[in-house]
């Protein structure tokens, strides 16, 4: 469908793929390997393309009728870094299996570009992250001997 | 009293119970009797469905997301980032995946 209500014609988005979100895909393939195997990985990744894609078309359809994307921006990283930055979910699991983590991973990603409609014509992962990650805790305990 | 519990395929099971939860379980109207029992044994044999289709609830990011999504606004605005095409393709050709 290229032609829309308004009768502006989708600019295409052209997805990329920073270096850091490169790096967060091989980590995840790394890991689907050993939890689910190839096919694990290899359905992993083919649902990352998909849903990208997807996005980019979704998301160019949404400017061209309304100016901006429907979904709204993720506030905390928005926020913290003062940009538009955007989140969607990619479940690779929906099915409760024993013993099995969390499906749901994010991927992270802004708009960017100039066109002389949308103002935008790349959609930038810029992270692809497990929903269950988090940071290293280092716990320190008072009675921890000294060094004497 | 006592009650029976008949499973499918299965011989009747006698369910041995006080005076009081019997008076309790007759006060009931029969359907809350029902879900009651349904609860009661659900929980006993700790039953879990394993095809149960699941809503997994969004989280905020961590400390570490926004680090890696700082990460890549900064390759972003250096222009360090490769089309997705190319990056898919790459990593098929290195699996010796096929699409």
């Amino acid at each position: 469908m290229d032609e829309v209500e308004n009768g502006v014609a989708p600019q295409p988005l052209f997805p990329h793929f920073t270096t850091p979100a490169q790096y967060d895909v091989a980590r995840a393939l790394i890991f689907l390997r050993r939890v689910a195997g190839d096919a694990g990985a290899y359905a992993f990744n083919d649902q990352l393309d998909a849903t990208v894609a997807g996005l980019c078309e979704r998301t160019s359809q949404e400017i061209a009728s309304h100016g901006k994307p429907f979904d709204a921006p993720n506030e905390i990283a928005s926020l913290r870094f003062a940009r538009v930055v955007y989140r969607e979910r990619l479940e690779t699991n929906r099915k409760r299996r024993r013993g099995s983590s969390s499906g749901l991973w994010y991927v992270y990603y802004a708009l960017h570009g100039q066109t002389a409609t949308s103002g935008a014509d790349s959609l930038e992962v810029l992270a692809v992250r497990h929903s269950a990650s988090e940071p290293f805790k280092i716990s320190q305990s008072d009675d921890e001997p000294d060094d004497e | 009293m006592q009650a029976t519990l008949t499973l499918p395929g299965a011989e009747p099971i006698v369910l041995n119970l006080s005076d009081a939860v019997t008076r309790a379980a007759l006060a009931l109207p029969t359907w809350e009797r029902s879900r009651t029992a349904a609860v009661a044994l659900s929980a006993a044999f700790a039953v879990t469905d394993d095809d149960e289709e699941v809503y997994y609830p969004d989280t905020d990011p961590t400390e570490e997301d926004l680090i890696a999504i700082g990460e890549g606004i900064a390759a972003m605005e250096a222009g360090d980032t490769i089309a997705g095409d190319v990056f898919f393709a790459r990593i098929r050709e290195e699996n010796g995946w096929t699409k």
